[in-house]
């Protein structure tokens, strides 16, 4: 019997795609993990076709879906990261050429199993899954004779699933063509909601599970295989307990043998900082004995935290840096030239509030450490220039690689390009509405876009990971309003 | 730590003025325009005690060689004050980003940077050129013009003395004796500097707090008259007290911060000291000012150490000093 089968009552559409990935996982891995983030993707859309409270996002697919606050707020932070690792997975399965891991299917499954039963227990209106209820691996049918699906195939799946799937968007776009049916069974939704959020939840949603797969999800997403032995749990001599050692949860290592950055994992509900000074003390065991100073990453599965503690305050950040990011960080350290003394180039700024504006934004990143800087001039007082100048100072000072540009509109977009390739030339300007596998160093595009192109993966590796950019302008939305 | 560009004015030209006019300009390596001095000079009488007339400023500033003598030969005590010559550093820069640009105008910016950095003066420079009084600064002014304050009443002044000698004597021990000594010495002072205030009758500090009314709000006088109960009640700082009052030894924690809280609320005993003058410096220049002589001058340009302050001052100087 189906460990889906609470689904089956009032979600038939979820409870089959889940048992069709159940079934995959030993026999078809990637078919597995195709199977239970679709399942995922009928969930969530069930959830925000009868749940009001839902608040539609930008767009309608799954990630934008599971990142809508109201739904994180809703699902809280544990079915969210759950959700997460099944569209990854599932992402991964439908677009990626390595093989599938049956241990990665494992996962979406089992973690598809705790989505799908909040979502039984927060909205089942004819009965709840018993709170006892746990996910047995070992139970997983061992069938093997089905033949492997590639991912092309797969996407002629998704894509034949997406014609016959209702579309979200269009169906809430004007709410006063609910009909009575709809309108009726929200009404019961809310109810039953109203009563499961009056109960405690006492199901074990395995969250140490999910937050240690996590952590290794992501680093994979940056490209770290973790293949090694001393990736993980890597001895360090000098801390200061009674034995004189630690381990250190993942060391990412350099091609020269040196350690780039370390990842502290508390796999708890406590806050990611409490790791912060334990990770502190093996970045100077590290450094003692491979004179490399690593950046350091804290980490409990869903927070990630980066320092570079010698030159910047803690910040939060979404995963990991690929390996060519944290080397360039280090490297950075003794390269970086102060912007203070750097000269702005006059043949791309030379009025006065512009160089003004510039020499604050740079003393505001080198001097005061800050991250973020608004710039606010009339229209027609040359804001892009203001921007391409400031990229030039920051390029020219190795302070910044590569830059995104981000505008409200496609006009806009191509105004902003024209603008990089007359000013600065040398940086490749890309327009990432229409070139969208360009390589460069300045990437301009507009919101919408770049949001479709934030979690693309090749080959299992994220294409804009969270080191990428190292400068992102935005030009405010009320330009154009 | 006086930390004042009056006090080191002169050490401006080889500093400042002379490398901005050693630049050269852009790719070609041109010279800097020769009329500069009329602009900075323009700037200049403007902090100046004695004002010119427009037609007497004119003449100067329209001549380049004229105007270039004149500014050199301008002195400590030609000034109108600490504030006007704040005034005029920030100006300069908007005369120099009108006169040539960003290239000149920011190489002034870094040579002023470098300057306060050198000399240790008493103010954080952000751009676009605006020089901000630090903490350090404001605290070592407010030390300052407690000690000027103090040197004109006999009393008051032999009480400072005693008081930054105990200061001194934690150089060489650092004991809770010592420590304590330090405290009662700082509650005396801000008893006689508060018994002299106008109106007041009272002895003790804790009654003086009661007829000063220079207080914002209640808590504020309450948060002295603690401190003073502290000093009070503690065994062994002004009276002999009872140990069972002591929750542990003082140590130097305690002499940081009794030294730094009783030092903060002497502008609510003392209505000479001008806040205004003690955060933006002072603004006027009616008393000569012992320059600051710095102990050794490096000729590459390096940070330089300046002569020491003494007594609390000093103490005080090196507690504040900020890691660069």
């Amino acid at each position: 019997m189906s460990q889906f089968a609470f689904l089956q009552r009032e979600w038939t559409a979820v409870c089959d795609a889940a048992m069709r990935a159940e079934v995959a996982v030993h026999a078809d891995p990637r078919t597995a993990c195709f199977y239970a983030r679709h399942a995922l993707e009928l969930a969530v859309a069930w959830a925000y076709k009868h749940d009001s409270t839902l608040q539609l996002p930008y767009q309608d697919n799954l990630s934008a879906l599971i990142h809508e606050p109201s739904f994180k707020q809703t699902a809280g932070e544990a079915v969210f990261s759950k959700a997460r690792v099944i569209n990854t997975l599932g992402n991964r399965a439908a677009h990626g050429h390595r093989a599938i891991p049956s241990d990665d299917a494992l996962v979406a499954v089992r973690e598809l199993f705790h989505v799908t039963y909040w979502l039984a227990r927060t909205y089942g209106r004819l009965g709840r899954p018993a709170p006892g209820i746990a996910f047995n691996a070992g139970a997983l049918p061992r069938v093997m004779s089905t033949r492997s699906q590639t991912a092309e195939q797969l996407q002629r799946l998704e894509a034949s699933l997406r014609e016959r799937d209702e579309k979200l968007a269009a169906l809430l776009a004007d709410k006063s063509t609910l009909d009575e049916d709809l309108k009726r069974l929200r009404a019961e939704v809310a109810a039953a909601k109203q009563a499961a959020t009056a109960r405690p939840d006492t199901h074990d949603y395995s969250e140490a599970e999910t937050r240690d797969y996590f952590i290794d999800l992501l680093l994979k997403e940056a490209g770290w295989p973790l293949d090694q032995a001393r990736d993980r749990e890597f001895e360090v001599a000098g801390m200061p307990n009674n034995q004189g050692k630690g381990f250190v949860d993942y060391v990412l290592w350099g091609d020269d043998g040196k350690p780039l950055g370390l990842v502290e994992a508390k796999r708890t509900r406590r806050d990611a900082r409490v790791g912060q000074q334990q990770a502190k003390l093996y970045a100077d065991c590290l450094e003692r004995q491979f004179a490399q100073r690593p950046l350091i990453f804290y980490s409990n599965g869903y927070e990630h935290w980066l320092w570079d503690d010698r030159n910047h305050p803690p910040r939060a950040v979404q995963g990991f840096y690929k390996k060519a990011e944290l080397e360039l960080a280090i490297q950075r350290r003794g390269t970086r030239k102060a912007l203070a003394t750097g000269e702005i180039n006059p043949a791309i700024v030379e009025r006065y509030y512009q160089t003004r504006s510039i020499r604050r934004i740079a003393e505001a990143f080198e001097r005061d450490h800050d991250r973020k800087a608004l710039v606010v001039m009339a229209t027609g007082a040359g804001k892009t220039r203001t921007v391409i100048a400031l990229a030039d100072l920051l390029m020219r000072c190795n302070w910044t690689k590569r830059v995104l540009f981000l505008a409200d509109r496609v006009a806009l977009v191509i105004q902003a390009v024209n603008a990089f390739k007359r000013h600065l030339p040398d940086a490749s300007p890309v327009n990432l509405v229409t070139e969208k596998d360009a390589e460069g160093r300045v990437f301009v595009s507009t919101y919408p876009t770049m949001m479709g192109l934030i979690d693309e993966t090749r080959d299992g590796q994220r294409r804009f990971g969270v080191g990428h950019f190292d400068l992102v302008p935005k030009q405010a939305c009320l330009e154009t309003t | 730590m006086r930390g004042e560009f009056i006090g080191v004015w002169p050490e401006t030209w080889r500093e400042i003025w002379q490398p901005l006019i050693d630049l050269r300009l852009g790719e070609k390596g041109e010279v800097v325009p020769e009329d500069i001095f009329g602009d900075l000079y323009r700037e200049l009488a403007k902090a100046l005690r004695e004002p010119l007339s427009p037609g007497g400023l004119a003449d100067i500033v329209d001549d380049p060689v004229l105007s270039r003598e004149k500014f050199e030969k301008v002195g400590v005590e030609d000034f109108g004050g600490e504030r006007a010559l704040v005034a005029f550093f920030e100006a300069t820069h908007a005369a120099l980003e009108e006169l040539v640009g960003d290239e000149l105008s920011n190489y002034y910016f870094n040579l002023l940077a470098a300057f306060i950095d050198k000399f240790s003066l008493r103010y954080e420079l952000r751009r676009p050129c605006t020089l901000c009084p630090t903490l350090p600064g404001i605290f070592a002014s407010l030390v300052r013009d407690l000690r000027g304050l103090t040197s004109q009443d006999a009393h008051l002044d032999a009480l400072m003395k005693e008081f930054e000698n105990a200061v001194r004597d934690l150089r060489h021990d650092c004991s809770d004796g010592r420590i304590k000594t330090c405290i009662q010495k700082q509650v005396n002072l801000l008893e006689a500097i508060g018994s002299a205030f106008p109106g007041v009758k009272a002895k003790t500090l804790g009654a003086i707090c009661d007829q000063v009314g220079t207080w914002p709000h209640e808590k504020l006088k309450d948060a002295m008259k603690d401190l003073y109960g502290f000093a009070s009640d503690y065994p062994g700082i002004r009276h002999g007290g009872t140990p069972a009052s002591a929750l542990r030894a003082v140590d130097m924690r305690d002499m940081v911060a009794m030294s730094i809280l009783l030092t903060g609320f002497t502008p609510y005993l003392e209505n000479r000291l001008s806040a205004e003058a003690i955060f933006g410096g002072s603004a006027n220049h009616a008393e000569p000012i012992p320059p600051v002589v710095p102990l050794a001058v490096a000729a590459t340009g390096a940070p330089i150490a300046m002569a020491r302050p003494r007594g609390f001052l000093g103490w005080l100087a090196s507690f504040w000093r900020r890691e660069p």
